[in-house]
């Protein structure tokens, strides 16, 4: 049997524009769902008085039901032909934008649904907006509710020019768009007779045909440290620095240096349970060993090669996206995370450049060690909390010197 | 990388965050094959220690084999292994089984409330001393502030809508209007005062992924998820009343990854063998909001 190829995908949209309603047929179609689970919905359905509706399949929760709209995001799983495709459906209203980002920020592909009718609408452009934000450049659009415009060629044909010219914009490539029908079945499995004039592929086709994002292995070493152990037994080797490889490679031996602190050290030994290791990847979870005592040994930094290490400073220019109920407030003292700190700091400057989204200065009240967003995107964003919740998220742009 | 990998590296970089983060961890151990999946993955995340206590809630009707390989694994591995058991009394009189309840006021009777009590410390727990090789009961039991649970979003609605840090409010309630946002790597992992926080970090994974990771791990589970020579087995473990049994010639790993994969059970989903699923649509998001796993 060949191996499936595993792909994570998140649907964007509008609300109403027919996002559950389009998985959940894709769900149907591909006999992805368990036997009976069909039919359950067709007779909750029934016995609640409503005409079935695809997106039942999706929109598990009882409020979502009743409302008859997603509240929060869920994980979907379809198998195709070559792949096995993780969707994750997301809230198309403009309140729950928050929940969208939800489990949807390391997809490898956006699937956008615009309703024929409507057109492109408010969330149609804030989710391309955020979806290109967190990193997800490549989007599969579908064209939904073409039974609604009599399956007219020209108004497709004007949608894609229009969107595209928004898309292009900001950056988002599309790699298909298909003219639709989610509730009756059109171009989802099969190419269908409504749309001759569509010479592309149905949407099952088209996922099916998408290739998994290459991992990279060639940055640098990229270990940021979640924490430090003492417990483990061979205690006098010193302690285990764990974390994930986040980029490059860790090799045993190797030299490297502590960050933010730019203390060198050699890796003396790669452990993992049950056995040790020589040499790991980027992705890997792994414990280091170094040869020497570190000064004031302490989680959140980065252990880096000593060739281009990360950087290290307390002042960082910031494209910041803000979530919070409360509006962002400068110099307010919020708690600012890494992927493996916290430390306090405040937003020095934030000037909006469009809707939810700031440049913005960073200053933060301990030494941390981070990296420029577009070279390490693991290891460069940042969190903003308030009272412990999320409600910003950063990617770093550059180091300020003070 | 393969996709088990990058599953169960992401699973250790959340338990890691979430010993880091979380005081008065957790884990919950409910013997059956995803929260053994989570017992090995602590081994892994931290060097073969396991950092947090192991709780079991028996609600005395569980199978009986879980209890006798929860203390021979205990013993074996020496786990920090601690047990609640719900009031017999209570059981024999107030349950499914009784008859005076139906099956989901026994979940909520013998599961959910026993679970609240468990975190907050108002139930007597049952440590396993390893010196004199028996439980003892725990002196002062301190509230849990957050407890680690092996849930899939694969195996039902409301479970797909988790989040990897879930906080609960200090009446065990999930509001999941209310879910924070989450990264996938970043989470919120502040508890405030009253409230604890569930951990998820087999979120992700699918009920095949699971089992073709015991399969290439080698993890111990209990033999009920194994026919046996009856021509039945085991899919998914409860207690014994709500729990039937699946017709299965499946006698090892191989066999159920087969099964899952494109045999009969390709297309069957795991809890069918669960009654108190089926009761009503929602049962178990209604469950699940009052604080139920």
């Amino acid at each position: 049997m060949t191996k499936l190829r595993h792909k994570l995908i998140v649907v964007l949209g509008h609300v109403d524009h027919g996002k559950s309603t389009l998985l959940g047929r894709l769900l149907a179609d591909t006999n992805s769902l368990p036997q009976g689970k069909l039919q359950q919905a067709q007779v909750y359905c029934q016995e609640h008085g409503k005409q079935f509706e695809y997106a039942y399949l999706l929109d598990a929760l009882k409020t979502e039901r009743t409302q008859g709209i997603t509240l929060d995001t869920a994980r979907t799983y379809i198998k195709t032909k070559r792949s096995w495709l993780t969707i994750i459906d997301v809230p198309g209203h403009k309140e729950l934008i928050r929940n969208m980002v939800s489990g949807a920020d390391r997809a490898e592909y956006g699937l956008l649904v615009i309703d024929a009718k409507r057109g492109i609408q408010e969330n149609t452009k804030k989710h391309c907006y955020l979806a290109h934000f967190l990193g997800i450049k490549k989007t599969i659009v579908c064209f939904n509710k073409m039974d609604k415009v009599a399956y007219s060629e020209k108004t497709y044909v004007a949608l894609v020019k229009e969107l595209e010219k928004y898309t292009k914009n900001i950056g988002i490539h599309i790699l298909a768009s298909i003219p639709i029908s989610a509730s009756q079945g059109v171009n989802i499995i099969s190419r269908a007779e409504q749309t001759p004039w569509y010479k592309g592929k149905p949407v099952l086709a088209v996922l099916d045909g998408i290739l998994p994002s290459k991992q990279k292995v060639s940055g640098r070493l990229r270990f940021p440290v979640q924490d430090i152990y003492g417990f483990t037994q061979n205690a006098q080797q010193g302690p285990i620095w764990a974390g994930t490889v986040s980029s490059g490679k860790c090799i045993l031996g190797e030299a490297v240096l502590v960050m933010p602190e730019q203390q060198p050290a050699k890796i003396s030994a790669l452990e993992q349970w049950p056995d040790k290791k020589k040499q790991v990847v980027a992705g890997t979870a792994v414990g280091l060993r170094l040869n020497k005592k570190i000064n004031n040994a302490r989680p959140g930094g980065i252990i880096c090669g000593t060739k281009q290490p990360c950087l290290s400073g307390t002042a960082f220019t910031v494209l910041l996206f803000w979530f919070g109920k409360n509006t962002l407030k400068k110099n307010k003292k919020y708690v600012i995370q890494t992927l493996v700190t916290k430390v306090t700091g405040k937003i020095a400057e934030a000037d909006r450049t469009v809707q939810d989204m700031f440049n913005c200065k960073l200053v933060l009240n301990e030494l941390v060690a981070i990296d420029i967003y577009a070279q390490y995107p693991e290891t460069g964003r940042i969190t903003v909390l308030e009272e412990g919740r999320i409600v910003g998220v950063g990617l770093i742009i550059g180091l300020v010197k003070e | 990388m393969s996709r088990l990998a990058e599953l169960e590296n992401r699973s250790i970089f959340i338990l890691r965050t979430a010993y880091r983060d979380i005081q008065d961890l957790a884990m919950l151990w409910s013997i059956g094959k995803d929260s053994t999946v989570l017992l090995w993955l602590t081994k892994k995340a931290f060097f073969g220690h396991i950092p947090y206590p192991l709780l079991h809630i028996d609600t005395g009707y569980k199978i009986p084999e879980m209890i006798t390989y929860r203390d021979a694994l205990t013993k074996k591995w020496k786990l920090p292994m601690v047990y609640c058991q719900v009031d017999p009394e209570l059981a024999r009189k107030q349950s499914f089984p009784a008859g005076t309840l139906d099956r989901l006021a026994c979940c909520r009777a013998l599961k959910t409330i026993p679970l609240q009590q468990a975190i907050s410390g108002a139930m007597p727990r049952y440590v396993f001393d390893h010196t004199e090789q028996k439980y003892k009961e725990q002196l002062v039991p301190k509230a849990y502030k957050g407890v680690i649970l092996g849930i899939r979003a694969d195996e039902e609605g409301s479970r797909s809508k988790e989040r990897y840090f879930s906080p609960r409010c200090f009446d065990n309630f999930w509001c999941i209007e209310e879910q924070p946002l989450e990264l996938s790597d970043m989470y919120n992992t502040f508890v405030p005062p009253g409230a604890h926080m569930r951990v998820h970090p087999l979120l992700d994974w699918t009920e095949l992924d699971i089992w073709e990771y015991i399969a290439k791990e080698k993890i111990p589970v209990v033999d009920l998820y194994f026919d046996r020579g009856q021509g039945e087995r085991y899919r998914s473990l409860g207690c014994y009343p709500c729990t039937k049994p699946i017709s299965s010639s499946a006698k090892n790993l191989r066999a159920i990854v087969a099964e899952l994969k494109t045999g009969k059970l390709a297309r069957i989903a795991e809890r069918s063998g669960r009654a108190q699923d089926k009761d009503d649509a929602g049962t178990l998001e209604t469950l699940r909001r009052q604080g139920y796993m």
